[in-house]
């Protein structure tokens, strides 16, 4: 229930921050310099970059992000190195609540509140997007951009008839669409969902979003008249379709 | 050789051309009547060298209304123009995230002009305006960004046309002018040049009306 409030304020605020206009400084340019590669550290071509801006609270990592997603500024691609300079419109001084975002290979959703809509532009791999502070000037260079291939995570739980025993899981995994704030220390974008399995001959199927060469990780306590210790498995997602399944 | 020396030159040589031309024409020519005129012309500006213009705009047809005003210290000239066009941006990677731009130019400049015959008169001269691009953004669905932006800068302008009269108020006109903008956009120095000069020679079309003359 609070979380259902917490997501029509939030939408209400991103209606209400996206009805006001946003102007943009005359006779300025910025430029971001962008490196992609992929896991083999080959240098990725052709993956579209684009630079929106977005209005809102900075909450990176939150479950409901309070953006509103305003226009894109610029646009480029990567060459054969996998490099690109992106020149940018820069915001006017007088929008202090307005950030731009680098964003690799992903559309206008990838930072804003329907962030689970975004369009990968190349399917195959993940979206990365950074926001960047006013502070960095007119010429930015991004970290080296690792773009991993995206992946479906399934995750089915059986239990069996005999036992009585109640399951509380969760599951985190690294999102497809991850954000960082550019100065930051990155660090992995995780995405948890939590559960639990109660009744005998139940079997639970759920699917997410992820990304290949990363580790998901899947924690479960076994519950009957007590607490147990919590017991944690580690899934490699090493395939496009990658499936776990646990059986109690 | 810099572009200042090029300009230095480039008027020392209309310069020393027009008293030649004048000089042998002396016997023919006929005293430069002060005379107030207004000018329409169709010009086509097309921008050289490397710059943001050059590379990545498809430049309209341009119009060019103006006054000029003869007899201004007996031999001379004033001008006062404004054009304006338009162009497409066919590459915003290299422009900006526009989708078009209006050029606009208003400009003074003097010249001196000179009669050949009774009915064509050639006339060289330079100018100074300021230059304003506004951009229309390349709009997305969801955009909501505030659809006002603009470049901007000054100019300087070398020109020289040729007027022929078909009566005694109305005159054809046929010239070419080359501008050399230098704008005044915030970049990060490695395109500071690719930004703030671009150069555009424009061959010109039109008439000019007769207002009035003493």
């Amino acid at each position: 229930m609070r979380q259902r409030i917490h997501k029509y304020i939030s939408v209400a605020w991103v209606v209400l921050l996206a009805s006001c206009g946003t102007s943009l400084e005359d006779n300025k340019r910025n430029i971001y310099n962008v490196e992609v590669r992929d896991v083999n550290d080959t240098a990725l071509e052709n993956i579209e970059i684009n630079v929106a801006i977005f209005r809102g609270m900075t909450n990176v990592g939150t479950e409901f992000p309070l953006r509103s997603f305003l226009g894109f500024v610029g646009a480029d691609v990567t060459d054969n190195q996998g490099q690109a300079s992106v020149l940018s419109l820069s915001l006017g001084p007088d929008n202090t609540r307005s950030l731009p975002y680098v964003v690799i290979n992903g559309d206008e959703q990838v930072s804003g509140f329907f962030m689970d809509n975004t369009t990968f532009l190349n399917p195959e791999y993940g979206s990365i997007a950074y926001e960047v502070r006013r502070t960095e000037g007119n010429e930015v260079f991004l970290p080296a951009v690792t773009l991993k291939r995206r992946a479906t995570l399934q995750l089915e739980i059986n239990k069996a008839d005999v036992t009585n025993d109640t399951l509380i899981y969760t599951l985190d995994y690294e999102k497809d669409v991850q954000l960082f704030q550019l100065g930051t220390e990155q660090q992995d974008v995780l995405e948890q969902i939590q559960g639990n399995v109660q009744t005998a001959g139940e079997v639970v199927q759920t699917q997410v979003r992820t990304l290949q060469n990363t580790l998901a990780m899947f924690t479960y306590i076994l519950r009957n008249n007590g607490d147990s210790t919590p017991i944690s498995i580690e899934i490699p997602i090493t395939q496009e379709n990658q499936v776990y399944e646990f059986s109690f | 050789m810099n572009s200042l020396s090029k300009w230095l030159f480039a008027v020392l040589f209309l310069t020393i051309i027009n008293l030649l031309a004048q000089e042998q024409v002396q016997d023919s020519i006929v005293k430069i009547q002060a005379a107030t005129f207004f000018e329409l012309h169709a010009m086509q500006p097309i921008y050289y060298g490397e710059n943001f213009i050059s590379e990545g705009y498809d430049v309209s047809n341009a119009v060019q209304i103006g006054v000029t005003y003869q007899g201004f210290l007996k031999h001379l000239s004033l001008h006062f123009n404004i054009g304006l066009y338009s162009g497409r941006v066919e590459r915003p990677e290299i422009v900006g995230f526009f989708e078009s731009s209006q050029f606009t130019r208003v400009s003074a400049g003097v010249g001196y002009p000179f009669k050949i015959t009774d009915k064509l008169s050639l006339t060289p001269s330079l100018h100074y305006g300021y230059v304003k691009l506004g951009h229309k953004l390349r709009e997305g669905e969801f955009s909501v960004l505030e659809n006002e932006i603009a470049d901007d800068g000054s100019f300087i302008a070398l020109e020289g046309r040729a007027h022929y009269a078909l009566v005694e108020w109305l005159e054809i006109s046929l010239g070419v002018t080359n501008y050399v903008d230098r704008l005044r956009i915030e970049v990060p120095d490695s395109r500071e040049q690719f930004f703030n000069r671009s150069n555009a020679i424009a061959p010109f079309l039109g008439v000019r009306f007769r207002i009035n003359s003493w």
